[in-house]
């Protein structure tokens, strides 16, 4: 080989990579176009309340049951928050803070699950310390009230929509 | 390599680089009208979406449910008739049943009548567009089927899809002539013995295992007034129960 067909060779050679540099810093520069970006996955709450409405027990689907509460009778009432506890607990809840609760066409509120700071008054001992009432307030608004939690819509046996709401504290 | 080697590759890249830059640019016009977003935000939204359908199919299969069990208790209530047409009295809410005022022969007809009213309701409570609905009988019984196209909108990305739910009744609509001969028997059979009892007990009736009867003569006493409740809940639901009025 001739000196002039290396220094040809080399030439190639560092043009070829100066075209590829410069391919990839136009091409594929721009992050915004090509990034995954933030994918949030705020979907536990939802899967696991929609597990729950469509879970079925002994004595009925808990989305039937539910419905059926409306009255907020202690025949159904009770049965209903026994059931609920048990299949939380055994979707490995146990440990969490959450509130799952039902509000109905004609305003009642029917806590109907707690753990962790949420847990349901029946569930709670009588005394407390002062220094739970700070956040037994907001309890007592969690539990009262519809809060930003994931929800799930259902009929009622009367007139209008029960809105059950799952919420799930981040740990 | 010649001078004129050089300025050729040079160029070369030149170009290259040009067409290169070019081919960006027109690659982010394209993304900026087609509003095609960070691949990032495509798994949100399809992991949202899933969510919302499955949502939506189960509110819509309980819908489909309650309102069946509801269109049934209503039926009951108005003794298998839709509106009170001319020769029909109500008597302490028992529609009276005569000659000229009875249930007809398209009882699953108006079963559907009921159930459409109080689908409809859900279905707009819940701010869905409007579905279809439909009642037919095939082999496994009386059925309804509904069915409607939802579009959900996330942050810009559209998505669309049909629900459909088909369901059976487990419902036996000759219960009401089964009700109707079983009353007007009572009723003939306390008239003949009218001369031995005025308790007016309905024995008949009473004794019947089929359903729970309820007998009691309106304030004139000149109507016997039924309600036969079936004995297990419908479809975990509530009784239904069937209420009329004879005369005496």
């Amino acid at each position: 080989m001739r000196f002039e067909d290396w220094e040809d060779l080399i030439v190639g050679f560092i043009l070829l990579v100066i075209l590829i540099v410069v391919g990839n810093v136009l091409d594929y520069g721009d992050p915004a176009l090509y990034t995954t970006g933030e994918i949030n996955l705020k979907d536990e709450a939802g899967l696991l309340l929609l597990n729950y409405v469509k879970s079925e027990t002994d004595s009925g689907k808990m989305a039937n049951r539910i419905i059926l509460n409306e009255e907020g009778d202690h025949t159904t009432r009770i049965p209903l928050q026994k059931s609920s506890k048990e299949l939380l607990g055994f979707m490995e809840l146990r440990e969490k803070n959450f509130i799952l609760k039902a509000k109905y066409p004609n305003g009642r509120l029917e806590p109907i699950a707690g753990s962790g700071l949420y847990k349901l008054p029946i569930e709670r001992e009588v005394s407390l310390t002062l220094a739970q009432v700070e956040y037994d307030n907001k309890r007592t608004e969690m539990v009262l009230k519809l809060g930003d939690g994931e929800k799930i819509k259902l009929p009622s046996l009367n007139r209008g929509l029960i809105i059950v709401e799952f919420k799930l504290e981040d740990e | 390599m010649n001078k004129k080697g050089i300025m050729f590759a040079t160029l070369t890249v030149i170009v290259m680089a040009g067409f290169v830059m070019g081919l960006s640019m027109r690659k982010e016009k394209i993304l900026e009208e087609t509003k095609i977003i960070e691949v990032g935000k495509v798994p949100e939204a399809v992991l949202y979406f899933a969510l919302e359908e499955e949502k939506i199919d189960f509110f819509i299969q309980k819908a489909v449910e309650v309102s069946a069990y509801k269109a049934l208790a209503k039926l009951g209530e108005n003794g298998g008739l839709y509106q009170l047409e001319e020769g029909c009295m109500r008597v302490e809410k028992s529609v009276v049943w005569t000659k000229d005022c009875i249930f007809s022969g398209i009882l699953p007809e108006i079963f559907f009548w009921y159930f459409e009213d109080e689908f409809k309701e859900y279905v707009k409570e819940y701010g869905l567009k409007e579905f279809r609905s439909d009642w037919n009988k095939d082999e496994n019984g009386n059925y309804v089927e509904v069915e409607g196209d939802v579009v959900l909108i996330h942050e810009g990305t559209s998505y669309g899809f049909e629900s459909k739910v088909k369901y059976y009744l487990d419902y036996d609509f000759k219960n009401y002539n089964r009700i109707k001969g079983f009353a007007l028997s009572c009723v003939r059979k306390e008239n003949e013995n009218i001369e031995i009892s005025r308790n007016y007990l309905y024995e008949e009736c009473r004794d019947n295992k089929d359903f729970k009867w309820e007998i009691a003569l309106d304030e004139n006493k000149e109507y016997v007034l039924f309600n036969a409740t079936s004995l297990k809940p419908y479809q975990g639901w509530r009784e239904i129960r069937i209420g009329f009025g004879l005369p005496k």
